[in-house]
């Protein structure tokens, strides 16, 4: 298939499905392997990018999303009324800090760090798909673990775990607060 | 009565301990010779609603920083040989941490919002297909086979399993108020608990009990116990003989 095609194609399924589309359903769509798959998304990502166009591609670990490019939000903004940005409360917001950099991580090792039981927080989270459980800790009690999602990633415009902002230091950020 | 507002609610102890530390300017290291230990117990005194579990985790954190007040009232003990930290330096740690992931959730914060202006539609209503399942390298007679396996192990472990026997439930509540009824008309409008359970086992015992508060509830008898564990006697108010029409807890679904 030539290459513009197949970015049409591609396009097209993506138009239609607004949401995420697996990765793996592509290559299946296509037969082509998970190698092939990414480059040509990613070539495809870099033209969209490079011909200023006012949707892109936004891809992650697993899947792939038709997004607006954000430059031209305050246009956007101007004629349609978009939903609001739901934000999240502090405390969920702590707790998914706390899973996203400490996975897989267990309620207890996230209320040693927060001193707080975060029972609603995770179960709100797990609500929202913002994080998964991913099997049980073999230790005593065999406590479920939770991660992050892919919904995640997308919340927060990341593209894989390995982006999130670096953790400050301990001694970090006990030298900015005197 | 005391009229009290509170402009920020605590996430926890360590939410507070943290806010304190800023607004005192102190570091970290230097909370347990600073102000902050008094001003942690003086916010608790001041929180009038705090349930049980809230509350002992705003105690531990309590008692930490009074231990650790007190100690430095003292010349430093000679360092633990079994190479454990003491509570001070684990709250400290603890408190780092939090603070760590606090500055860290803020930023996050910041990337949720950008990322918001990257908007995408809903789908529309074409769905995927279902998921097909490819087995690749077996055959339908491999399929066969693992699949007696399976059931062949299944079998091994029903037997390793006791099996238990369920009773359905003898007694119900609607039954039970009758008996109830039945003993206070025969009594000239009184009797006891214990009279009624005089040879029940353990369940009719807790269902005659839960048909008693019911009946409380519904206005048909009023209780007098004397004193802790004393004899409960069961007085007539209003009995209802026909509750064909009545719902009971046990039969609502």
């Amino acid at each position: 298939m030539e290459q513009a095609k197949l970015f049409g194609a591609i396009e097209s399924i993506l138009y239609v499905s607004g949401e995420p589309i697996s990765i793996v359903e592509l290559q299946r769509v296509f037969d082509m392997t998970a190698l092939e798959m990414r480059s040509t998304l990613g070539n495809m990502a870099q033209l969209i990018k490079e011909q200023q166009r006012g949707t892109r591609l936004f891809i992650t670990e697993d899947t792939v999303q038709l997004v607006t490019n954000p430059e031209y939000d305050e246009w956007l903004v101007k004629l349609l009324a978009p939903p609001e940005e739901r934000t999240l409360s502090d405390s969920m917001m702590e707790t998914l800090s706390v899973i996203a950099y400490r996975q897989p991580v267990t309620r207890a090792d996230i209320e040693s760090v927060r001193g707080v039981k975060c029972d609603y927080s995770v179960s709100q989270l797990l609500k929202q798909g913002f994080i998964k459980e991913l099997g049980r800790k073999d230790c005593v009690g065999r406590p479920m673990m939770f991660g992050t999602t892919d919904a995640f990633l997308r919340r927060f415009g990341l593209h894989s775990i390995e982006e999130l902002p670096k953790l400050p230091d301990k001694t970090d950020a006990e030298t900015e607060s005197t | 009565m005391d009229y009290r507002i509170h402009l920020k609610q605590f996430d926890g102890p360590l939410d507070l301990l943290l806010h304190l530390i800023e607004k005192a300017e102190v570091d970290i290291k230097d909370i347990f010779v600073s102000e902050i230990t008094s001003m942690f117990l003086e916010y608790l005194k001041e929180l009038d609603e705090l349930d049980m579990e809230q509350a002992s985790e705003f105690l531990s954190v309590a008692a930490t920083l009074v231990y650790m007040k007190s100690r430095s009232l003292f010349p430093p003990a000679p360092k633990d040989e079994d190479g454990e930290e003491d509570s001070g330096e684990l709250l400290v740690k603890q408190l780092q941490e939090y603070k760590a992931f606090k500055r860290v959730s803020a930023m996050m914060r910041e990337l949720a919002h950008e990322a918001h202006a990257m908007r995408a539609k809903l789908p529309e209503e074409f769905s995927l297909p279902p998921r097909e399942i490819i087995l690749r390298d077996t055959s339908v007679q491999a399929l066969f086979e693992a699949m007696l396996a399976a059931l062949n192990r299944k079998d091994e472990v029903e037997i390793k399993e006791p099996i238990h026997e369920v009773n359905a439930d003898r007694f119900t509540i609607r039954s039970c108020t009758h008996k109830i009824r039945n003993a206070l008309n025969l009594n000239g409008g009184e009797s006891t608990f214990e009279s009624l359970i005089a040879d029940a086992g353990r369940m009719e015992i807790i269902v005659t009990f839960m048909a008693m508060l019911e009946m409380i509830s519904g206005g048909e008898i009023r209780l007098v116990q004397n004193g802790y564990c004393g004899s409960i006697r069961i007085y007539a108010v209003k009995l209802i003989m026909h509750d064909d029409r009545l719902n009971y807890m046990d039969e609502l679904d």
